[in-house]
């Protein structure tokens, strides 16, 4: 069975079930005592601060330094670790990282090369289709297109006549 | 010279305490009279008797009670427990009127009540709410907090109506 203990407001005391003094103030806060003596010192408004047996006093005064030391040990920190993602398996990430820069420089002239090459080859693929398609226009010619005869009837625009 | 008032003041016993109030104005010069003082401050809180005047925390009307009967109990009302008190102060609109006696629950009590978990409860002062014979709050909101003790009492209205139980 565990107890539910809560502590006092002025001595920082652990207080047990069956112990212990409720006081609500006016402003709907409730203040928990361990005994009348907390109370007391409370009501004629004793800091805690300044009285030795207190657990501010303590925290204050840096009396529990061996308890602090212990709480503030702190877990050793992740080291970081690789793990395969969607575009890539573990397998290819190593050896890329592993791979020497000379390497991977001598891989990136080669990508641009080849993208260069590829961004020249449309270039000239697009400039022999434009003179192709200059040439059909030029040997087909522009040709008088006569009006077709308008349809008969009266006007429906309609002129500038008298109303 | 300040044992020996003391001892006085303690011979005098209840009568003394009760005569005297701490709100006394002007200022405490000599040693006696600090004595004095600070013994009137730690006085014990005492049980809602005839003549306690209490604060109305509703909006029924009332501002200030004085209580004229405990209805329970031979020494005087405590937290929870129901008193008549005739209206000492009130708002000039309001439901009740000053002078008209009344029926109140107790909802805050300086003096410290027993719980049933073994620790104690007290509140800052002495205040009611109104009531008529029913046992219905007179008003329709209940300001400050109001103990969960009221609930065994069967005053689950102003439980509901209260801002805060503690």
């Amino acid at each position: 069975m565990v107890l539910k203990t809560e502590l006092c407001r002025f001595s920082g005391a652990k207080i047990y079930p069956g112990k212990g003094i409720r006081f609500v103030r006016g402003d709907s806060q409730v203040f928990l005592f361990a005994n009348s003596k907390c109370k007391r010192y409370f009501h004629n408004r004793l800091k805690p601060s300044k009285l030795t047996w207190t657990a501010m006093y303590r925290k204050q005064h840096k009396k529990d330094i061996a308890q602090e030391a212990v709480k503030k040990r702190r877990r050793a920190a992740k080291k970081p670790y690789s793990r395969s993602i969607v575009g890539a398996t573990l397998e290819v990430i190593q050896k890329k990282r592993a791979e020497k820069p000379e390497v991977r420089d001598a891989n990136r002239e080669a990508a641009l090369r080849e993208i260069k090459e590829r961004n020249k080859k449309t270039k000239d693929e697009k400039k022999a289709k434009k003179a192709e398609f200059a040439k059909s226009q030029k040997s087909q010619g522009k040709g008088n297109v006569s009006k077709g005869a308008m349809p008969k009837g009266p006007k429906l625009g309609g002129g500038g006549g008298k109303r | 010279m300040a044992a020996i008032f003391a001892s006085r003041c303690s011979r005098v016993g209840r009568s003394l305490f009760g005569g005297l109030s701490n709100s006394s104005p002007g200022l405490f010069t000599t040693l006696h009279e600090m004595t004095c003082k600070n013994m009137f401050s730690q006085q014990q809180r005492t049980f809602i008797q005839m003549r306690t005047v209490l604060k109305v925390v509703d909006n029924s009307g009332a501002k200030k009670v004085m209580c004229i009967q405990a209805l329970k109990g031979k020494k005087g009302a405590r937290l929870g427990d129901t008193i008549i008190a005739s209206v000492k102060e009130a708002h000039p609109n309001g439901k009740v009127k000053k002078g008209k006696v009344v029926y109140g629950v107790v909802v805050r009590a300086a003096m410290q009540k027993g719980r049933c978990d073994g620790s104690e409860v007290k509140f800052d002062d002495n205040a009611v709410v109104l009531v008529d014979k029913q046992g219905q709050p007179i008003g329709t909101r209940v300001f400050g907090p109001v103990p969960h003790e009221l609930r065994q009492k069967k005053h689950v209205k102003i439980l509901t109506l209260a801002g805060h139980i503690a």
